[in-house]
């Protein structure tokens, strides 16, 4: 008598109802397969004063995590064009404020001098072609953390280097630009090469480096070469060690509906996943209305849209798309009114602007990929009946936010006249050497407790136990 | 891989352990699209004397590899094939012989870098075409 049976190494029940995004990934093609964020939306705040006198970098950011933890900021240093890199003083505040909130998370953005200098006529190259400037830049970041990497890589989820550098204007070429094709194939290929090196250099290699995209393949002028040519770059050079190795892009888009609405972004989204050309991951990196007048009606009415429908997904999948909504406050020097949050004479925030409402899950963390990992050698035995086969299974709990999964075992993937002895397994001998006591414990057919969960600061403990089968 | 294929006999049967290598741990590179990327397999027999068929493939996922995967058993200290390169071996492993083998995959396009997906599994199987053993790594275009 022959019995095949596949076992499967992990059958795992998680004990806080958890939803992995992986699942659902296959159906919603916003979803990506990892986000590196911790939160599935965030807002994009301006720290420039702009027009806003009086305003405070702690009060609005008070105002901001009652709602959202994470926050996209655009400003790194205090003179963009300076060759030696400084923090600019309100970044700073922001990073100071991250460091005192264990909770906050940053995306941090550059200026596009990073990519790109001069102007229309005398464009060069931008600040970061020079690793030079890149190795001082990551210091510069280390220092505002107080010296720590550990502090820049507990906030700091994705550094962005410009903002929509496919946008041209008087600081960005234009497809017609003699130095456009330099730009495109070696300046900004240098800028984000150059900052991956320096990252990598001062121990922050694990932060991942993206740009924000103003057009994308399905929306490109003519002769923009842009928004097609450096997400692919971007996926081509992606360290491995970033967001589950899926690279991503932010793209800003906006309703061209009157009124705004919706159903225009996530359909651009959809058709921008769908081009061929097209192999990142696709979150917005900006998406509003204005409230021109003052009057938030058609503002409130587009995020009532935006988050019952990201809510949608939340509830099916507990993930959603990765968003970042534009943005905190107007800004009343740039005629901008997409603030979500109203402020008084003084530019002190005072709560969101009528009819607005937020979500409590923006608050609150987001589930990961690949929460539990497992493995398992040898991948095969075969044994005499009643002679014991042992194997050995390794599980990561990489649950964020921590949760607790229980139940870890070996289980039958098919009908199979065996039963089981687990014992945890110490690493070094590989020897299933306590199975008497975990026997007592789990009977026969039953199943260990043996999975821990991540602690707070996204370290994870394998665990690594043995199995005695015997087929019977 | 979270897979343990267990099997069974009331007699005493080969019990063939394998552990794969490559200069990529855990993928066999394919050069190109049309390449041929290595990788070899150290076995141990825990069980009893038997005939074994050594063979590979790329499970239920249709890849762009040229098939059959070649495999030859070679030697434990040169690695040099002491068989013609076929589609399978068929040898006798004595108990607790250390047998191993080399397996050759050639492109027919290009394989997409998806470990949990694309794989080539070996295949150790009796005389009665039970599986008595399987390791697998990952496979890729690079």
């Amino acid at each position: 008598m022959t019995l095949t049976a596949k076992i499967l190494a992990v059958g795992i029940l998680l004990g806080t109802g958890f939803i992995g995004r992986q699942a659902f990934a296959q159906n919603d093609p916003l979803i990506p397969s990892a986000s590196p964020f911790g939160y599935n939306v965030g807002i994009d705040y301006e720290t420039d004063q702009d027009g806003r006198t009086g305003y405070s970098v702690t009060a609005d950011l008070n105002q901001i995590t009652q709602y959202f933890q994470l926050v996209r900021t655009y400003h790194d240093t205090a003179d963009p064009n300076a060759t030696t890199p400084t923090i600019d003083p309100n970044e700073l505040q922001v990073i100071q404020y991250a460091m005192t909130h264990p909770n906050f998370r940053l995306v941090l953005g550059t200026y596009n001098s990073a990519l790109v200098t001069g102007t229309t006529g005398s464009f060069g190259p931008g600040l970061m072609n020079s690793s030079t400037y890149t190795d001082a830049w990551a210091q510069m970041l280390i220092s505002a953390f107080g010296g720590s990497t550990t502090a820049v890589t507990r906030s700091v989820k994705t550094i962005l280097i410009g903002n929509e550098p496919d946008f041209p204007g008087t600081f960005i070429p234009a497809p017609a630009d003699p130095n456009y094709s330099t730009y495109v194939g070696t300046w900004i290929p240098n800028a984000l090469t150059n900052l991956q090196a320096s990252l990598n250099k001062a121990g922050l290699g694990s932060i991942p480096i993206s740009v924000v995209i103003a057009f994308s393949p399905i929306s490109a002028p003519a002769g923009d070469t842009v928004s097609t040519a450096i997400p692919q770059f971007i996926s081509s050079h992606w360290n491995t060690a970033w967001n589950g190795s899926q690279p991503f892009v932010l793209y800003n888009q906006y309703s061209n509906s009157t009124p705004p609405n919706f159903a225009d972004i996530s359909g651009y989204l959809q058709g921008v996943v769908a081009s061929p050309n097209v192999t990142n991951e696709v979150f917005p990196g900006e998406t509003g209305v204005q409230s021109p007048g003052g009057d938030s009606t058609q503002e409130a009415a587009f995020y009532q849209q935006m988050f019952a429908f990201l809510t949608g997904e939340l509830q099916q999948s507990g993930a959603t798309l990765p968003a970042f909504v534009f943005q905190a406050f107007d800004l009343p020097s740039l005629n901008q009114t997409y603030g979500l949050f109203s402020q008084n004479a003084n530019s002190q925030p005072t709560g969101l602007k009528a009819g607005i409402s937020i979500p409590t899950w923006v608050g609150q963390p987001a589930p990961t990929s690949s929460s539990l990992l497992a493995a398992v050698l040898p991948e095969s035995r075969s044994v005499q009946i009643g002679v014991p086969a042992t194997a050995f299974a390794t599980i990561i709990n990489n649950s964020n936010p921590p949760s607790t999964a229980t139940n870890c075992a070996i289980a039958p993937n098919t009908t199979v006249p065996a039963s089981f002895v687990y014992s945890d397994d110490k690493p070094r001998d590989q020897r299933v050497d306590r199975h008497a006591e975990y026997a007592s414990q789990h009977p026969a057919g039953g199943i260990p407790e043996l999975c821990h969960r991540a602690d707070s600061e996204r370290r994870v403990h394998p665990d690594q136990f043995g199995v005695q089968l015997w087929l019977h | 891989m979270n897979t343990l294929l267990l099997s069974g006999s009331a007699s005493p049967v080969p019990d063939i352990v394998a552990l794969a290598a490559s200069g990529d741990p855990g993928y066999v590179d394919i050069p190109g699209a049309t390449g041929t990327g290595a990788f070899v397999v150290a076995t141990v027999n825990l069980g009893s004397t038997g005939q074994i068929t050594v063979s590979a493939n790329t499970g239920a996922v249709t890849l762009p590899v040229t098939t059959p995967i070649l495999v030859c058993q070679t030697s434990p200290t040169t690695s040099a094939c002491l068989t013609p390169l076929a589609a399978s071996v068929t040898t006798t492993i004595a108990a607790n012989a250390t047998p191993t083998f080399a397996i050759f995959v050639t492109g027919s396009g290009t394989v997409a870098n998806s470990p949990g997906v694309n794989r080539v599994f070996v295949v150790f199987t009796d005389s009665g075409g039970a599986p008595r053993g399987e390791t697998s790594v990952a496979v890729q275009t690079k």
